[in-house]
């Protein structure tokens, strides 16, 4: 890669979502994080297939844990974000805010 | 917790197991499911959560096996990554459904039609592949052949082979690995604790087995000598009889019976499935003795021989007429004349003509899925013209030509997969109503119909063609649209034209292939529609018939033979509720024998000359028995069928005519045999009408219209099988019972067999007619309505696509009559250059159908009268209705732009 990739609009929304949940929350609690907080219906394939992305660039870490009573014993993915998800997300957040300084005006809602 | 836990469905979760990735990754996704089934279940915000959970359940293992087969499939490949590929591509299965979702009856309509196509396309397949293409279940069974004979001189193309042209073939033969052969018959079994009873049974030369390849379950078969016509009789069963008759018995080998009325032991036990040649359930030795024959003379065999590695057949003919010559110059008084066939095993019980017939059935099916696809294909084109606005502004802005083929295609694909699966149940349904319409039939034990794996691979290749055939116009044709043409096109959203001109020929395609299977249906139900209101000659509906057979362990003498049978008749005549009854050996529209008779002052030059007719012994009471009245002199008197001195016979109308010629028939003098005969003059003393005699395979053959026949009384031939015939008071099948228990009074040890009314049997001689009939019909009523679908389809669109031209027409002054005028002359330009094209293909589609047809032309004027104006009507209808709504358009709404 020559220069590195901006992170795409819903990578950027899903890592944000595990932060705004607070760390380590499973797979489901940040999926409903986007939805309830995004106002948008997610899918999942879309969700989970962008989640394994993020994991593989290094992005995303997870951690398996398997619950204790009630439920179905499944084994749940808990996820956070690494340093360098975040220095990723800081960066595409100041890449905007550069390209947004002085447009207030010109997108006010009239 | 508060609500009880709702369990989500074992399978979705075992489906997802097997395609999230493996271990905890994936399993932390379902465990995610079940958190957020849970939490729905708990606030109630879904009415079926276990549907709910195998909806999301399938909508993401979708995902991942589109993923996952994206990864496989562009491995090494440039371009753009798999995973996108293959999410662009599930998109597009989405959004197709959603596509077909928009406009449900249409699309039904389609799926409808893909499900009849591959339906009837695989039924079809499954009975050819059931009938002929698996053939017999025997070790390579292409090297399995069967001989016949023909004599040229007596007018015979086909025969069986006397025993001792048998025994010089295989002496002198060098072709094949071994030669066997058999004759057929049915077999008494009795002596075991379960009453008498009768079984179908070959007699058969002692290395038949070894020649057919299959070993015994159990036991051994017969061995070299055992055929010899003093060794004592031996039998072999069936795995189904001896799991019936002797309740699978594990010592069955060794024990003794009486078969035929002899002691017989069981040595063997065939494995399950075996009953060759045709339905045997169990198999004696032919007990030859040729040194006491004369040639030609003896039963006549079925031959079975197994071709040596690397003979072909035109090999094996060319040693075979070689024999037959030297045969012919050793025996020329014997031997004149005579061949030998040679054909494939399977074609003895499953004759070329049917054969013939199943193919054809065969392609007219593909004509219902062409017609299918047409179809679809229009549907599709119809939409993509509609889209064609979209197509063109996503082409302009860089969608590449593929990503909008690919679009089409899986559109197709959807429709086609949802069409294939819903025919596939189409066909397995066909599959067991066809089972059970041919349930009583007797035919061949290797005809097995089932939807098996390779009419499903067959089945998913048929959808898979249907796809590509329906999607693949239509993709092209719409990806190949520019911006410019659309902007040429003037805003009416679709390049008319174009995509009009390929429909038409569609539509005309359509009506002219659904014709010509309607020219094949409709000769089909011409056909039943004969057969139904056939005069047979005789009232089958309160007639009983039941056969017995006498052998001659048991009934040794002529004398003993004639006995039962007189007190047969005897008893069977005073049975309360009896009004006739009679015997006979062959029963009309059943079939007959073939005689050689010689007419008293006629002079015959060579044995050719000598009149053949068909034959039966009857006792006196036949024609009452059968209602039929007699035309001249009168019937058999009482007793006098067992006088051998002068005894009468009677002949038919056209035995009369033909064969009596000019003479008085009542006082005329027959005998039977041809030349040298010393069987005694009878004299003609009644005429009766011709009755349908019937017979050849499932009633197939010209020899339904019956020729010449003769009746004889019992005192002239010795027979062994004889038909009782009841006139009965009230339904004949209630006296079914009475009537075994009157021969069983007789002799407790004698089956009656083949017993039932008189109106099943004839119906089933006529099995194939009504079978193939009914195929036909459905054929042709299903290419029908998807024609009259398909024309409405087209002609409903481009009216709508015309909208604005009929507007600015009727605005114009245009009255309805002249909008209607001018969209119905399109419409039945099509229609007419359809039928002409389809009756024309339906002629060549119906010329081997001839077989299966019953005294119905080929060319018959009514039927091609039918179709012409049921499809026209139909045409008319699909076209009238487009065209009416076109005319009440209110003009300024019409020119109204979108």
């Amino acid at each position: 890669m020559a220069a590195k990739s901006y992170l795409g609009e819903f990578e950027q929304m899903v890592l944000l979502a595990i932060l705004q949940r607070g760390d380590h929350a499973n797979g489901y609690e940040v999926r409903r994080e986007l939805e309830s907080t995004a106002g948008r219906v997610v899918s999942k394939g879309a969700f989970y297939t962008t989640l394994d992305r993020l994991e593989r660039k290094g992005y995303v870490r997870r951690e398996i844990r398997v619950p204790e009573g009630g439920g179905s014993h499944l084994p749940l993915r808990h996820f956070h974000v690494t340093p360098a998800g975040l220095d990723e997300l800081r960066r595409s957040r100041e890449t905007l805010l550069a390209l947004w300084r002085g447009l207030e005006g010109v997108l006010k809602p009239s | 917790m508060s609500t009880p836990r709702v369990e989500p469905p074992r399978w979705a979760d075992r489906l997802l197991e097997r395609v999230l990735p493996p271990g905890a990754h994936g399993l932390s996704i379902i465990a995610d499911l079940h958190l957020e089934l849970d939490d729905l279940v708990r606030s109630r915000r879904v009415r079926f959560p276990r549907l709910w959970y195998a909806w999301e359940a399938l909508r993401l293992a979708g995902r991942y096996v589109a993923l996952r087969v994206g990864r496989r499939w562009t491995h090494g490949r440039r371009g753009p990554t798999r995973e996108e590929m293959m999410a662009t591509l599930w998109t597009d299965v989405l959004y197709a459904v959603r596509m077909l979702w928009k406009t449900p009856g249409l699309s039904a309509v389609a799926i409808l039609t893909i499900a009849l196509g591959v339906g009837f396309t695989t039924h079809t397949y499954s009975t050819v592949y059931g009938s002929v293409v698996r053939g017999l279940p025997v070790p390579d069974e292409g090297s399995l052949v069967n001989l016949d004979e023909s004599i040229e001189p007596r007018g015979i193309a086909s025969t069986e082979v006397p025993l001792h042209d048998f025994l010089d073939l295989r002496a002198e033969q060098t072709v094949f690995e071994d030669l066997a052969a058999f004759y057929q018959g049915t077999v008494n079994l009795a002596g075991s604790d379960a009453p008498p009873e009768r079984f179908a049974g070959a007699f058969v030369t002692a290395n038949m087995f070894d020649v057919v390849g299959v070993p015994p379950l159990m036991g051994r078969t017969f061995r070299e000598g055992e055929d010899a016509f003093d060794s004592p009789p031996r039998i072999v069963l069936s795995y189904h009889t001896w799991q019936n008759r002797f309740n699978g018995d594990p010592s069955i080998v060794g024990r003794t019976i009486r078969a035929n009325g002899a002691a017989t032991e069981i040595i063997g036990v065939m494995p399950e499935g075996f009953a060759f040649p045709f339905r045997e359930s169990v198999w004696l030795t032919h007990r030859m003795n040729p040194a006491e024959l004369e040639r030609r003379g003896g039963q006549d065999l079925d031959l079975v021989a197994r071709l040596g590695p690397e003979v072909t057949l035109d090999i094996a003919r060319a040693e075979l007429d070689a024999i037959a010559s030297r045969l012919e110059n050793l025996y020329p008084e014997h031997n004149a004349g005579v061949r030998f066939g040679i054909r494939p095993f399977a074609e003895r019980f499953m004759p070329r003509q049917i054969t013939t017939v199943l193919w054809v059935m065969l392609a007219a099916t593909f004509g219902v899925l062409l017609i299918a696809c047409a179809n679809v294909a229009n549907l599709l084109l119809a939409r993509a013209s509609v889209r064609a606005r979209e197509v063109a502004i996503r082409t302009a802005m860089g969608a590449s030509r593929r990503r909008v083929i690919q679009q089409l295609l899986v559109e197709a694909a959807v429709v086609a997969g949802l069409g294939g699966l819903l025919g596939l149940g189409l066909a397995y349904v066909g599959v067991d109503i066809f089972n059970q319409a041919l349930a009583g039939i007797e035919r061949p034990y290797w005809i097995d119909i089932r939807v098996d794996p390779p009419a499903l691979l067959f089945a998913l290749g048929v959808t898979a063609l249907a796809s590509l055939a329906a999607g693949t116009i239509p993709a092209w044709r719409a990806s190949g649209l520019g911006l410019g043409d659309f902007l040429k096109d003037e805003g009416r959203g679709t390049s008319s034209l174009r995509l009009g001109r390929l429909s038409t020929a569609l539509v005309v395609g359509e009506i002219a292939v659904s014709c010509s299977l309607l020219v094949a249906a409709g000769l089909m139900i011409k056909s039943v529609a004969n057969l139904r209101t056939l005069d047979l000659g005789f009232e089958p509906s309160t007639v009983l018939t039941g056969r017995v057979g006498l052998f001659e362990a048991d009934y040794p003498r002529r004398v003993d033979r004639e006995q039962f049978l007189r007190e047969l008749e005897v008893r069977l005549e005073a049975e309360p509720g009896v009004v006739d009854a009679a015997l006979a050996t062959s029963l009309p529209a059943l079939g007959a024998a073939r005689w050689v008779v010689e007419v008293e002052g006629d002079s015959y030059l060579q044995d050719r000359d000598y009149p053949v007719v068909n034959g039966s012994v009857i006792t006196d009471g036949f024609f009452t028995t059968l209602g039929v009245p007699l035309q001249r002199g009168r019937d058999f008197a009482p007793g006098e069928v067992w006088d051998a001195s002068d005894p009468p016979a009677i002949v038919n109308e056209s035995f009369a005519s033909r064969v009596l010629g000019d003479r008085d028939p009542v006082g005329a003098r027959i005998r039977l045999g041809g030349s040298g005969s010393e069987l005694p003059w009878m004299t003609v003393v009644g005429v009766v009408p011709d009755l349908h005699v019937g017979g050849g395979v499932g009633g197939i053959g010209d020899d339904l219209i019956d020729p010449e026949h003769l009746y004889v009384p019992p005192a002239i031939l010795d027979v062994r099988f004889m038909s009782a015939l009841v006139r009965t008071q009230g339904p004949p099948t209630a006296m079914a019972p009475r009537l075994r228990e009157i021969v069983t009074e007789i002799d407790p040890d004698l089956p009656v067999y083949w017993l039932g009314g008189m109106d099943d049997a004839v119906e089933q001689s006529t099995w194939a007619f009504g079978l193939f009939g009914s195929l036909f019909t459905i054929f042709g009523i299903a290419a029908l309505f998807m024609a009259a679908v398909g024309l409405y389809g087209v002609m409903s669109f481009s009216v709508s696509q015309r909208r604005q031209e009929i507007g600015v027409r009727m605005a114009l002054g245009a009255g309805p009559e002249r909008i209607l005028r001018m969209v119905l002359r399109r419409g039945l330009l099509q229609l007419g250059i359809g039928m002409t094209l389809g009756m024309a293909l339906g002629y060549g589609l119906t010329r081997p159908m001839r077989v299966v047809t019953f005294d119905v032309d080929v060319v018959d004027p009514t039927v091609y009268g039918a179709i012409l104006i049921t499809l026209a009507l139909a045409g008319l209808m699909a076209t009238l209705v487009p065209a009416r709504t076109a005319t009440r358009a209110d003009p300024v709404e019409a020119m109204r732009p979108e």
